[in-house]
């Protein structure tokens, strides 16, 4: 699998999806071959759970595809896609919501082949695990795809002001849980 | 040190955003050790967590998305309005055939597209036949509960399984150890066949049988004689959707 992104290094950005302008179906494979890793792993972070990852991301595309024509700006895909699995998300949190809570489920799934035997990553997943959904999303927003504050906010739909507290929470949560030395100065002030 | 940017400043501010140096910031840094500092840590605790944010993909993840020829070719441009009218009419009648074209495809067709799905160079490594036993029947049975599939009894000997869009239908594809190697089953939920379908074909053999509303494929590149299990598997799928 094609993963332009990780080899650089780089923060996923969007990708040009459509230059030049193809056929709609080359349009679709350009926009899934881009966005895929980063949407399986921002669905993974959701759900704690990789075969309903795997099911978002594939609901995702699929509803992509059928309303691909609505996508005017090609920069925007990355945006409107993870919208999309999102809401795809909320759904089935909705349907599963009287039979399991997130929060209900271990700590690390341990079906999912996460990233071997190394132990730093072990305990930083954990630490992301621990955090609260409302801190663990926009942080994964942010630093997993590479979205900007003003981006997370507006898909979350909070002030930007809320992102930046939340984002400085949990990075102050995470410190504390990774045992690191310092002070979280700046609580609450953000 | 920069009056305007305080210490408390600059943490609350790389906190929530640590690669963020605006002038103010950047100055506040060369003059303050202690917020240089913090702004490092701040960095490396991003490296760590960008490293722990991208678990791996699944294998294949992308072919599986892959749309095929019948659902891309739904859609067309019409500019004129009458054409659009006049179309839609053919349209109803033309889907209507494609719907049962689709649910009912040749055998040729349908033995091409399972053949095609399982060498394709994203899936290919399913039939590899160093693959270790899955020993995970939940999650077996996970991949053909979200197909619309069930069995009865348990498969112990399975090697691979991922729910996989065919045709535009997801379908649950299975490898198991075979006698001579692997050998692939692929439930399909909603492709319907009256009798066996042989499939031979890039070196793959094997069969697409009838079960109930559905059928299953079961096909294989080695020795392995599949119609052994073509009577077990029909009798012990269960579509559940």
């Amino acid at each position: 699998m094609s993963e332009p992104q990780d080899k650089s290094g780089n923060k996923p950005q969007a990708q040009p999806v459509s230059a030049p302008m193809g056929t709609h179906q080359h349009r679709f494979e350009m926009l899934a071959r881009a966005q895929t890793p980063g949407l399986y792993r921002y669905a993974y972070w959701l759900c704690r759970d990789r075969a309903l990852a795997e099911d978002l991301v594939q609901e995702t595309l699929l509803r992509a595809w059928r309303s691909l024509d609505s996508l005017r700006e090609e920069a925007a895909a990355r945006r409107w896609l993870i919208t999309i699995l999102r809401n795809e998300f909320m759904r089935e949190l909705s349907k599963r919501r009287d039979t399991v809570a997130i929060d209900d489920l271990p700590l690390v799934d341990p079906s999912a082949n996460v990233g071997g035997s190394d132990t730093d990553m072990f305990d930083v997943r954990r630490a992301l695990w621990k955090l609260t959904p409302e801190y663990r999303e926009p942080l994964a927003l942010q630093v997993l795809i590479g979205c900007s504050t003003q981006e997370i906010a507006e898909m979350l739909e909070l002030t930007q002001g809320t992102v930046l507290t939340r984002l400085h929470r949990a990075r102050n949560q995470l410190r504390e849980h990774l045992g690191l030395a310092g002070t979280a100065l700046g609580e609450g002030a953000a | 040190m920069n009056a305007s940017v305080t210490c408390l400043d600059v943490r609350r501010i790389l906190g929530a955003e640590p690669q963020r140096r605006d002038a103010g910031i950047a100055e506040h840094l060369k003059d303050c050790p202690a917020c240089a500092n913090f702004a490092r840590d701040m960095l490396a605790l991003d490296a760590r967590l960008d490293a722990a944010f991208k678990v791996p993909v699944p294998e294949g993840l992308e072919a599986r998305i892959a749309l095929d020829g019948s659902l891309k070719n739904r859609r067309r441009a019409w500019t004129n309005p009458w054409y659009a009218v006049a179309a839609s009419v053919l349209m109803t009648v033309a889907l209507a055939g494609l719907a049962w074209r689709h649910a009912h495809p040749s055998d040729a067709v349908l033995a091409d597209a399972v053949v095609k799905h399982i060498e394709n160079p994203e899936e290919i490594n399913a039939i590899a036949p160093d693959r270790a036993l899955l020993h995970d029947a939940a999650y077996v049975q996970g991949v053909m509960q979200k197909a619309g599939a069930g069995m009865q009894g348990s498969m112990d000997d399975v090697t691979y399984a991922q729910v996989c869009l065919f045709r535009g239908e997801r379908v649950a594809h299975l490898v198991v150890h075979g006698a001579n190697g692997p050998v692939t089953i692929m439930l399909l939920r909603h492709t319907h066949v009256d009798k066996t379908v042989p499939v031979d074909q890039d070196g793959f053999h094997g069969v697409i049988v009838p079960a109930g509303e559905g059928s299953i494929a079961i096909v294989t590149n080695n020795n392995t004689p599949v119609q052994p299990m073509e009577q077990e598997l029909a009798n012990n799928v269960q579509w559940t959707l």
